[in-house]
């Protein structure tokens, strides 16, 4: 069976929340915040590059019976967290998409639409206030009290420390995303990325570092 | 090329309007969201040279076998069958010689007897259309001529009120007025007598290898085609390398349907050519060849398409095959929703069908 023939199943996205989220790992932990809340109005869809919004919204808002009134979309800050949100809000107002874009981050704007609903919009710039980084950083934030994660992440600078010296091979490019993956090491499942872990309840959605996130999707 | 079409009251659209058509267009929706109606329009505004006969074949084509001496045969092209609101149907063309064109059909009433001679609304009845055409030449000096048309059931009579000396008589001349225009309609079997002529015409001018090559896309086997004139008629027959030729009709749905799309083609240059759900009676495995041939032909004769389907498989291999020949500012689909009273036309080109595919997402 070919890739395409594969696809012609298609999906319809049938709730009236939608969070669109970077990938795989962000739609397995947004998933698991959402269980965790147990909320079932709500789905959770990938983007697959955050260069691919603006073309994803422009099918999605064109999607028949579209019943999304309420639409977060949530991708990293990398270096750039102002340039991140405004990626986000050009996809928004797009002249084939027509959504409404909020002002910051958080916040949620609302508005017609192309598709005869009023929407709710907002934007989460990961690791919040406007801070650089990923998904990564913020569940290095989220973890912090736990004496297993300062070993894991004195382990990766160990390690680059060396590296640097011996020069065997470059050290890791993200250093939050080593330093995650050396603490879900310390696990009894040691093999889990940051998503199956939020599937299997390891990261805390009650911490205070994860509250700003909580709160907007509870809002939804 | 068409480039922009709108329909009021016609059928079951209210007001439709499409704008920056592209050469091939597939047309979604649901189930009586207008598809076939956005068809219908365009083939009354080519405008057909027999109109009565013409506006017959689209109610049989539904299956709405209803004579002309009903009234009910004319209301059934108004909108929510309200004759008091005119059929506009407009297109705007563009090319070396762009135009306008309108075309306006209004009810024509008769009162019949009453016992009191009241005239109200239950003793007026349908008798008939007045038809008035409206071309505009936008290119240099702006013409335009008017063409006018009364169909009764009972007596077809035809006046004009023309301008520049054009024809006075709507079907005299049809080529100052009208595209070439193919319908192809699933419910209807091709005729064997018409396709048969339909090839012979074009195998006298020495297209014979491109219907074959489109014919051995279905049909691999397929060696040679020759018409037979019998005493029933002329039969297009195929040759198998069976040791009997076999009538083409009889080799199945896919075959005669390929044949019916690749004689429209070929017969229409610069011209529409309207395929009614496109997938029907085709293996999957075909259409992305398929797709490839009607592309590379409606480029190469400046034949716009407009095609429907319910089948997402079939918008994949029409992208797909847009696709790999690099065409792809030539596709466009559209959906019709109905919402309420109204239609919104959603537009996809050819880059958000294909993050649609990509993502799997419902498009149809």
């Amino acid at each position: 069976m070919t890739k395409k023939e594969a696809k012609t199943k298609p999906f319809t996205i049938e709730k009236s929340k939608l969070l669109i989220v970077e990938g795989k790992t962000d739609k397995d932990f947004f998933d698991a915040l959402l269980n965790s809340l147990k909320r079932t109005d709500t789905q959770v869809i990938p983007m697959n590059g955050k260069d691919r919004l603006r073309a994803l919204l422009e099918v999605i808002v064109r999607q028949p019976d579209l019943p999304v009134q309420s639409l977060i979309i949530a991708r990293d800050a990398d270096g750039n967290p102002k340039g991140a949100f405004d990626s986000v809000c050009s996809a928004l107002s797009n002249k084939n998409v027509g959504l409404p874009a909020p002002k910051k981050p958080l916040e949620f704007v609302e508005g017609p639409t192309s598709f005869g609903k009023s929407i709710k919009v907002s934007v989460i710039v990961i690791p919040l206030f406007e801070q650089k980084g990923a998904l990564e950083d913020l569940l290095l934030q989220m973890s912090a009290d736990d004496p297993l994660l300062s070993l894991a992440i004195k382990y990766i600078e160990n390690a680059i420390e060396t590296l640097k010296k011996a020069a065997h091979r470059p050290p890791p490019r993200i250093l939050s995303k080593a330093q995650i993956h050396a603490f879900l090491a310390t696990f009894e499942e040691a093999d889990r990325d940051p998503g199956i872990a939020a599937l299997e309840g390891v990261w805390n959605f009650q911490h205070f570092a994860f509250e700003p996130i909580l709160k907007i999707v509870q809002e939804m | 090329m068409i480039k922009s079409l709108r329909i009021e009251h016609f059928r079951n659209l209210k007001q439709v309007e499409i704008n920056d058509l592209g050469r091939i267009n597939i047309l979604l929706g649901k189930n009586n969201s207008g598809k076939t109606v956005i068809q219908e329009a365009l083939f009354l505004l080519a405008p057909p040279a027999d109109p009565l006969a013409a506006l017959r074949n689209l109610n049989l084509q539904r299956g709405y076998d209803i004579d002309v001496d009903s009234p009910d045969f004319w209301d059934s092209f108004f909108y929510n069958w309200d004759i008091t609101r005119d059929i506009v149907l407009k297109v705007t063309v563009e090319g070396d010689f762009p135009f306008t064109k309108e075309l306006k059909i209004k009810a024509i009433q008769k009162q019949t007897d009453s016992a009191i001679g009241e005239i109200s609304e239950s003793n007026r009845q349908t008798i008939g259309l007045h038809l008035i055409l409206v071309k505009k030449e936008s290119g240099g000096e702006v013409k335009f001529e008017r063409l006018e048309m009364k169909l009764e059931h009972y007596n077809m009579i035809s006046s004009s009120l023309s301008y520049n000396n054009l024809p006075g008589y709507w079907s005299k001349d049809p080529s100052k007025h009208a595209f070439p225009i193919a319908f192809l309609v699933v419910k209807v079997a091709a005729r064997t007598n018409q396709e048969a002529q339909r090839f012979s015409r074009l195998d006298t001018v020495g297209r014979y290898d491109e219907i074959l090559a489109a014919m051995q896309i279905i049909e691999p086997r397929l060696k040679r085609l020759i018409v037979a004139a019998t005493r029933w008629g002329n039969v297009l027959y195929g040759d198998l390398g069976t040791g009997h030729l076999i009538p083409i009709s009889l080799m199945g749905e896919g075959t005669t349907r390929i044949l019916s799309i690749v004689l429209a083609l070929l017969n229409c240059k610069g011209g529409i050519v309207m395929i009614d759900e496109a997938e029907s009676g085709l293996h999957y495995s075909v259409l992305v060849a398929l797709w490839k041939m009607i592309a590379e032909t409606a480029r190469r004769l400046d034949v716009q398409i407009f095609a429907a389907t319910h089948s997402y498989e079939c918008i994949q291999a029409i992208h797909e095959a847009i696709e790999a020949l690099g065409y792809t500012d030539d596709l466009k689909a559209y959906r019709f929703d109905r919402i309420g009273e109204t239609t919104r036309v959603v537009d996809y080109t050819a880059e958000m069908l294909a993050t649609g595919f990509e993502m799997g997402l419902e498009m149809r």
